[in-house]
């Protein structure tokens, strides 16, 4: 196989091209529009045969509608697995505890996460394991976490921030190893949350009140949404959007609670004058997040805005009508508001396609397998 | 793969022994402090004597049971955690004055607080209950009324408790600087500093400045498997007891007024992160005190 295909995506993207070429050429032919020889539909079909089969050996891909939705079944069973299995593991160390000697309970707490991550490695080097190797790679991110932790009770350690460094680096090193979304989404989440723990110890609030001040969480968020342009994932489908999508609820979040309660900004401002600002902040990022998505051809990234610029907008009307105007028109406002967004999303819709520049998110690896 | 691997490896395994150095660390050398607290100071956990929800958690740990000293007319054991302070000593341990009175958490800092252990601050708490105690039977003496008598009452049972069985363990001090602490109290055996949270307040029903004491870092201790057969007995004995009151409709936290049964040997290491070392079970009847004894003594 000529071509360099490196993920699941990637190989799954590559059959689903040749069945719809298969069909559209089946079209084309029958409509008498073209016509090849029965040596050219061979080698062809001996081509398709040859890629499918090497694809098939290499990676667990689907050739049919029916395997797609088995496919669905399996990623949403591997997931409740994985969770469950996590759970599990939580429980039985608990139930357990108090029975064992202490240098056996660190031992066990150490070689856990240890043999988790070995087994999540070797299962993730053979690609038709994906689903099992992302199964051991959150077993071993819960059995780390479950060491760290428990190591702080079995000695009374002081809490620190920093464990949540050390779980996101190792969440980040099982996603990027297994190629698992979910475990990039809990080491961005636990890496932006000791970043916001961090800034707060330093503006002088306590690490574990980070949350008491959403402005915490902007820096993660503008170092996450960028770091996709500064680093691609061709290898990794759908880390881009995660990046990104993560980033921008990071931003937004903050700056949706801190429209409504100034109180709690390091602003030294009227909280008036606080609220006011960030709901134009946030209606112009979002805004300005809808043209970046639409120029930029970020599917994802247009939806997050959209998504905001909406809520900041009901946030908004709700503060403005729903003490003095009847319900009825109030809803009757929020539907007419609802109709005139679609006809600006249409517009700009209309933009996107005239300038033939809205892609899918992961356009650049489709471009890559289908070259 | 084998660089995700080595990377993996590598955080894991200098996680860990950067955790257990930093354990050996603590419990090297010369300890910052260590005293024998009972049962009084180290109460078991009532989700430990539910059975019913302790299946599932094998693990015990025991809370260090801390208090400041009672606030002018109560009649019971409260859960008091703020101390009246001047603007000047907030300043002095580096808060800025709360803004917003009603939102005090994110001014919350880590300091470290002086605690005595069954020193003159209890001394004076005990004298203060038994003196509250005498103005109540007067009172009682002279006017007959039932909240005189509801307040007697209080007061006698509140006195029968604290000589046997609420904490002895009292907040004393705190600082930012741990030198400040340890100079004043180190060389005191009754005295222990830890850290702790606290935060500041602004009352402005009193107009005055508080600070909130929000709990220690290392609060919890937990029981290692071989110090646990000392308090099997014990447990399952509460055990019983919680079924017994739970069958009968009563109330298992009433009968928690009772005379220690167990005591630990605490230590501080050098980080001030405490462990518990070794176990002993008392007996009960020599320990045994009666709301009478208590109001004679």
């Amino acid at each position: 196989m000529e071509e360099n295909i490196t993920s699941q995506e990637q190989a799954q993207a590559k059959v689903d091209q040749i069945k719809s070429f298969n069909q559209e050429f089946l079209s084309l032919e029958q409509r008498g529009i073209v016509a090849f020889d029965e040596q050219q539909k061979q080698s062809i079909s001996q081509y398709h045969i040859d890629v499918l089969s090497d694809l098939t050996l290499k990676f667990d891909i689907d050739q049919s509608t029916q395997e797609k939705q088995l496919t669905w079944g399996m990623k949403i069973a591997s997931l409740f697995g994985a969770l469950a299995m996590a759970a599990s593991l939580f429980f039985l160390c608990y139930q357990f505890w108090g029975f064992i000697q202490t240098s056996v309970q660190v031992s066990v707490l150490v070689i856990l996460p240890i043999a988790f991550f070995i087994l999540a490695i070797k299962l993730s080097a053979k690609k038709r394991n994906a689903y099992f190797s992302k199964i051991a790679a959150m077993l071993s991110l819960a059995s780390f976490v479950l060491n760290l932790s428990m190591l702080g009770q079995i000695f009374n350690i002081t809490p620190s921030p920093n464990a949540f460094l050390v779980w996101s680096l190792f969440a980040f090193v099982l996603a990027y190893a297994c190629n698992a979304r979910l475990l990039l989404i809990f080491a961005i989440v636990c890496f932006s949350s000791f970043f916001a723990m961090k800034i707060g110890t330093w503006s002088g609030v306590y690490w574990v009140s980070f949350g008491n001040r959403p402005e915490n969480f902007f820096i993660p968020a503008l170092l996450f949404f960028c770091f996709p342009a500064w680093k691609t994932h061709h290898k990794f489908s759908g880390f881009n959007s995660i990046y990104r999508v993560l980033a921008m609820i990071m931003a937004f979040l903050p700056m949706l609670i801190l429209a409504n309660w100034g109180n709690i900004s390091y602003l030294d401002f009227s909280n008036e004058m606080i609220e006011g600002m960030y709901q134009v902040l946030g209606f112009v990022t979002a805004t300005f997040a809808i043209w970046y998505g639409v120029k930029r051809g970020l599917s994802s990234v247009i939806t997050t805005g959209n998504v905001f610029f909406i809520l900041f907008l009901y946030t908004k009307m709700f503060d403005w009508w729903w003490q003095w105007m009847p319900k009825y028109l109030f809803f009757f406002l929020l539907g007419l508001c609802a109709l005139l967004a679609l006809l600006v999303f249409k517009r700009i819709r209309a933009l996107a396609i005239e300038m033939n520049e809205l892609e899918p998110e992961n356009g650049q690896n489709e471009k890559d397998a289908h070259a | 793969m084998k660089n995700y691997l080595a990377l993996g490896m590598a955080l894991l395994l200098l996680t860990n022994a950067f955790v257990l150095a930093g354990v050996a660390y603590n419990r090297s050398g010369e300890q910052s402090a260590s005293l024998i607290l009972t049962e009084r100071e180290l109460s078991l956990p009532h989700y430990f004597i539910n059975s019913e929800k302790s299946n599932e958690n094998s693990g015990l740990s025991l809370t260090l049971d801390w208090r400041i000293a009672d606030k002018k007319g109560q009649t019971r054991y409260a859960y008091n955690r703020d101390i009246v302070v001047t603007k000047t000593q907030l300043a002095s341990l580096g808060f800025n004055l709360p803004r917003d009175e009603n939102y005090d958490n994110d001014y919350m800092q880590e300091m470290y607080w002086a605690l005595e252990f069954d020193g003159e601050i209890y001394q004076q708490q005990v004298e203060s209950v038994r003196t509250r105690l005498a103005a109540a039977e007067q009172a009682f003496e002279s006017i007959a009324s039932s909240e005189n008598m509801r307040r007697r009452d209080n007061l006698t049972k509140y006195l029968y408790e604290e000589v046997t069985s609420n904490s002895r363990l009292f907040f004393a001090e705190l600082s930012a600087d741990y030198h400040t602490l340890a100079d004043k109290y180190a060389k005191n055996p009754r005295y222990i500093i830890v850290k702790g949270k606290v935060s500041p307040r602004y009352e402005s029903k009193h107009k005055e400045y508080r600070l909130v004491l929000h709990g220690l870092l290392n609060k919890n201790l937990m029981v290692s498997s071989d110090l646990m057969h000392a308090l099997n007995d014990i447990i399952e004995q509460d055990r019983q007891q919680f079924q017994k009151d739970k069958l009968n409709g009563e109330v298992y936290l009433k009968n928690l007024a009772k005379a220690p049964r167990y005591s630990f040997t605490v230590i501080w290491g050098k980080r001030l992160e405490p462990w518990l070392d070794s176990v002993k079970v008392l007996d009960p009847i020599i320990n045994k005190a009666t709301p009478h004894d208590s109001v004679k003594t």
